[in-house]
């Protein structure tokens, strides 16, 4: 894990992170959670965890338990191949016939296309022959089988698994040739929900009143085939940079246009998403965004004048931080501390945007914190209100802080309606309202929506 | 050979271990591996209601591969730096426990040069899994604390853990029905509240009789389940105080409760309602026992570990071991249920009424009130009757 605590101008310098052996993390997630994120939400994709069943518990509740709901997941299967550690040490990898026949069938009912295996840390560490796993059980089930060659220990935040799940992904569309449209992909490994209240039903949306035909979402509740379909876009748009990985690059040299690669977040922030596609696109959709934009700044410029000058502590990932500071920073805002929960390669040209093209500036600035860093810098500094995850709701309520959750919602923080649902949510906390309901849940306020014939 | 069922109830001793320690005054627990392995357990701690506090020592692939004890030495370093636990419990992950290295030298170092206590839990596949690492856990803590078995008149109902569904409304009413029927006082057990910390709390402990259930039923010589209906309480509260010792008021209780469920449960066994209960196994075959043998259920039993000393005949009609999820939905549905009783695994809204009983349950903001005991009893069956006569 690199840390960071100081300056951002120290951030940017290379090498800026140190190893640390302790962290009291309560926020990152694992490169099987992210792999697993992206083909367990697929529709025709069934995924197997191989090797030890506790994975399967936590990554399962993980998965399912935020986007069950809300967001139209429903209950997806997450089978184990489970071998007993001594099995795997001994080099037993037969199947049981029971097995097979059960995941035959529920491939069947599950209408699965293709089979991903995900192995645990000890089937990695001990060189299992996944190859030949992945070939009993194609032979076995009828349906093409492959495996993700990441397990926990490969790396210490999300990465590793968005980059692997996507190389596999795209990886049989690479070499063939598409004809590209004037039209871009959403990308975003989020729910499958595109209901418009919620986030990527926002982003189809404002797409669509620019007039930028939208090919295809690249998101949870996709089949195989929108991958292929989607090949034939003219750009790729990022709706949450966190699996932006190598793949975005490659396809961007393949002639898919990698464009709005920050999430869009304020109004400085939709602006540049929407710019950057139709530049891609070569298209001019200025006006239509002015218009847009127009029928939001009443309310947007009523909330400025309650938040200008207030003292704020945020965090986010790597894509949502650089959203909200795009949020903080049209609120005029004094952003006293930033905390980034884990950093992509992308992130030290993000934060370099924000300061060159934003004047971003901040007291405190840090990478990968731990609850500890959070009681601190509470005790430290004076917030009028704290927007961050929904783990730093136990940090606010001992310092009796404001809080506004980032991770636990549904209403959208996209888009122009976006930033004025976050300066409702920062005003309402400021005023008593508590946005937990329990350890688990969030409690959500309405949206705010201005549509074009309001 | 692979195992057999496609979809396992439980996970791994990470899970176990933490079960019983999150939120247990003066204890810091720190996952010794991967991130993952720490990142996907904070949910034990969202089940006590805590602070997921769960340090990693986040290692990588290298790590394994140079060797990871220098990196648990400057975390057990900062660990005592920023919190100064009166216990730390370190626990493996499958990475490091592969690894095979001597963490207990480290560990009685760390005990040396700060005064502070440590355990060593192997969470991995290798040393067991949620069910074992209970057991070991009780067994190092009693250990690190001295902590003995009394003879004393107050008793613990030891194995109860704050992680427990329901811990939080159902111990209490738990502890206060086991007064009255008893004339005893219960004190905290040591995975519900205890703080072993403290010295007199731990004198008090000592001397007080201990009582194996819940997470540590196995270590209990009598195989009697959680307390759920009529009869099903009464077995509970004699295994406490003796065949023919309840109290005066526990035995008034009793006959009260009986009388008022006569009528109830003889509308519900003319409807034979089928039900399925998913739970650890010292809440699911009291509460199986009581749907079947008390209220005339038709019941599908999944537990996490079989107790051969109850067979499951006399209690359900059709049983599962370590089956969850997806494929116990499938189950299910093919059983006819009405009724769930379990985690939000198996809710499925429109198939069959659900009531929250065993973690994960991460859609149920509103307690649904006690299913234990006489009070629980009543509560069930009225809702079971509400269900069948199609009044919900």
């Amino acid at each position: 894990m690199q840390k960071y605590i100081g300056s951002l101008e120290g951030f940017l310098e290379k090498d800026s992170g140190r190893d640390e052996a302790f962290w009291a993390d309560y926020q990152v997630l694992g490169p099987m959670f992210s792999a697993l994120r992206i083909f367990m939400t697929m529709d025709d994709v069934l995924t197997v965890i191989v090797g030890a069943k506790g994975c399967a518990y936590h990554l399962n509740f993980t998965i399912v338990a935020w986007g069950e709901i809300d967001f139209y997941l429903g209950k997806r299967p997450l089978p184990v191949l489970e071998f007993r550690q001594e099995q795997i040490i001994g080099g037993d990898f037969s199947i049981s016939p029971s097995w097979m026949r059960k995941l035959k069938r529920l491939a069947e009912i599950h209408g699965g296309r293709r089979i991903m295996l995900f192995p645990t840390d000890a089937m990695l560490l001990c060189g299992a022959d996944l190859a030949g796993l992945a070939q009993r059980i194609q032979e076995g089930t009828g349906v093409g089988t492959g495996f993700i060659n990441v397990s926990a220990v490969s790396s210490a935040n999300q990465w590793a698994g968005y980059d692997a799940a996507l190389q596999a992904l795209y990886a049989p569309y690479l070499d063939r040739d598409f004809q590209r449209t004037q039209s871009v992909n959403l990308v975003g490994w989020m729910w499958p929900s595109r209901h418009r209240g919620h986030e990527i039903g926002c982003c189809i949306d404002m797409l669509r009143e620019v007039g930028i035909p939208v090919n295809t979402v690249i998101s949870g509740g996709i089949s195989i085939r929108d991958i292929e379909a989607s090949m034939t876009a003219g750009a790729n748009a990022v709706v949450c940079s966190s699996v932006m990985g190598e793949m975005l690059d490659k396809l961007d040299k393949k002639g898919i246009t990698l464009a709005g690669q920050r999430a869009p977040y304020g109004f400085s922030g939709t602006r540049e998403w929407l710019d950057s596609i139709a530049q891609a696109l070569g298209m001019d959709v200025t006006a239509a965004i002015d218009g847009m934009q127009a029928r939001y700044q009443s309310k947007f410029s009523e909330n400025k004048e309650k938040l200008r000058g207030k003292k704020v502590f945020v965090s986010g990932g790597p894509g949502r931080l650089i959203g909200l500071l795009h949020t903080l920073m049209d609120y005029e805002m004094d952003i006293q501390v930033a905390c980034m929960f884990w950093p992509h390669d992308w992130s030290r040209d993000d934060i370099r945007h924000m300061m060159e093209q934003h004047h971003l500036r901040v007291k405190e600035f840090i990478l990968s914190p731990g609850l500890d860093d959070l009681e601190r810098v509470a005790s430290q500094y004076a917030f009028d209100v704290w927007l961050g995850g929904y783990q730093e709701q136990h940090t606010c309520k001992r310092h009796q802080i404001p809080f506004v959750p980032i991770t636990v919602y549904t209403t959208p923080h996209v888009g122009f309606e976006g930033a004025v649902n976050l300066g409702n949510k920062l005003l309402l906390a400021m005023g008593g309202f508590s946005f937990t309901e329990s350890s688990f849940s969030a409690r959500e306020v309405e949206g705010y929506l201005c549509p074009p014939n309001a | 050979m692979s195992a057999q069922r496609l979809e396992p109830m439980t996970g791994c001793g990470i899970l176990g271990a933490l079960k019983c320690v999150a939120g247990m005054p003066g204890v810091l627990p720190m996952i010794h591996g991967p991130l993952s392995c720490s990142s996907g357990h904070r949910l034990a701690l969202l089940y006590a209601g805590v602070e997921p506090l769960l340090p990693t020592t986040n290692v990588t692939d290298p790590d394994i591969v140079l060797g990871t004890l220098d990196r648990l030495e400057r975390a057990l370093e900062e660990a005592w730096a920023r919190y100064h636990p009166p216990l730390l419990a370190l626990i493996l992950t499958c990475a490091t426990s592969m690894a095979g290295e001597d963490f207990s030298r480290l560990l009685l170092a760390y005990e040396r040069r700060t005064g502070g206590r440590a355990i060593l839990v192997d969470g991995s596949a290798l040393a067991g899994d949620e069910l074992t690492a209970p057991y070991e856990v009780y067994r190092l803590l009693c250990e690190a604390w001295a902590l003995t078995q009394g003879t004393g008149p107050d008793i613990v109902l030891e194995g109860l853990a704050r992680t427990d569904y329901g811990s939080a409304w159902e111990y209490p009413a738990l502890s206060a029905l086991v007064e009255r029927a008893t004339g005893r006082t219960v004190l905290p057990g040591l995975f519900s509240g205890m703080d072993a910390a403290d010295p007199r709390q731990r004198e008090r402990y000592n001397r007080a009789r201990k009582y194996q259930m819940g997470l540590l039923w196995k270590n209990s010589t009598q195989a009697i389940p959680a307390p759920y209906g009529i009869e099903g309480t009464r077995s509970f509260l004699e295994s406490l105080c003796g065949p023919g010792g309840l109290t005066a008021e526990g035995a008034r209780e009793h006959l009260d409760q009986a009388a008022a469920m006569g009528p109830l449960a003889a509308r519900l066994k003319a409807l034979a309602v089928p039900v399925a209960v998913e739970s650890a196994g010292w809440q699911g075959y009291g509460l199986a026992r009581f749907l079947s043998r008390e209220l005339g259920c038709r019941v599908l039993l999944s537990v996490d570990q079989e107790i051969p000393d109850i067979p499951w005949e006399n209690v359900c009609e059709e049983f599962y071991e370590d089956v969850g999820r997806f494929e116990l939905v499938e189950l299910m549905e093919a059983f006819g249920t009405r009724l769930a009783f379990g985690s939000s695994n198996i809710q499925a809204d429109g198939r069959w009424g659900y009531i929250p009983l065993f973690q994960p349950v991460w859609r149920t903001v509103e307690a649904e009130g006690v299913l234990m005991g006489y009070e629980g009893a009543q509560r069930v069956a009225q809702a079971l009757l509400a269900l069948a006569e199609g009044k919900t």
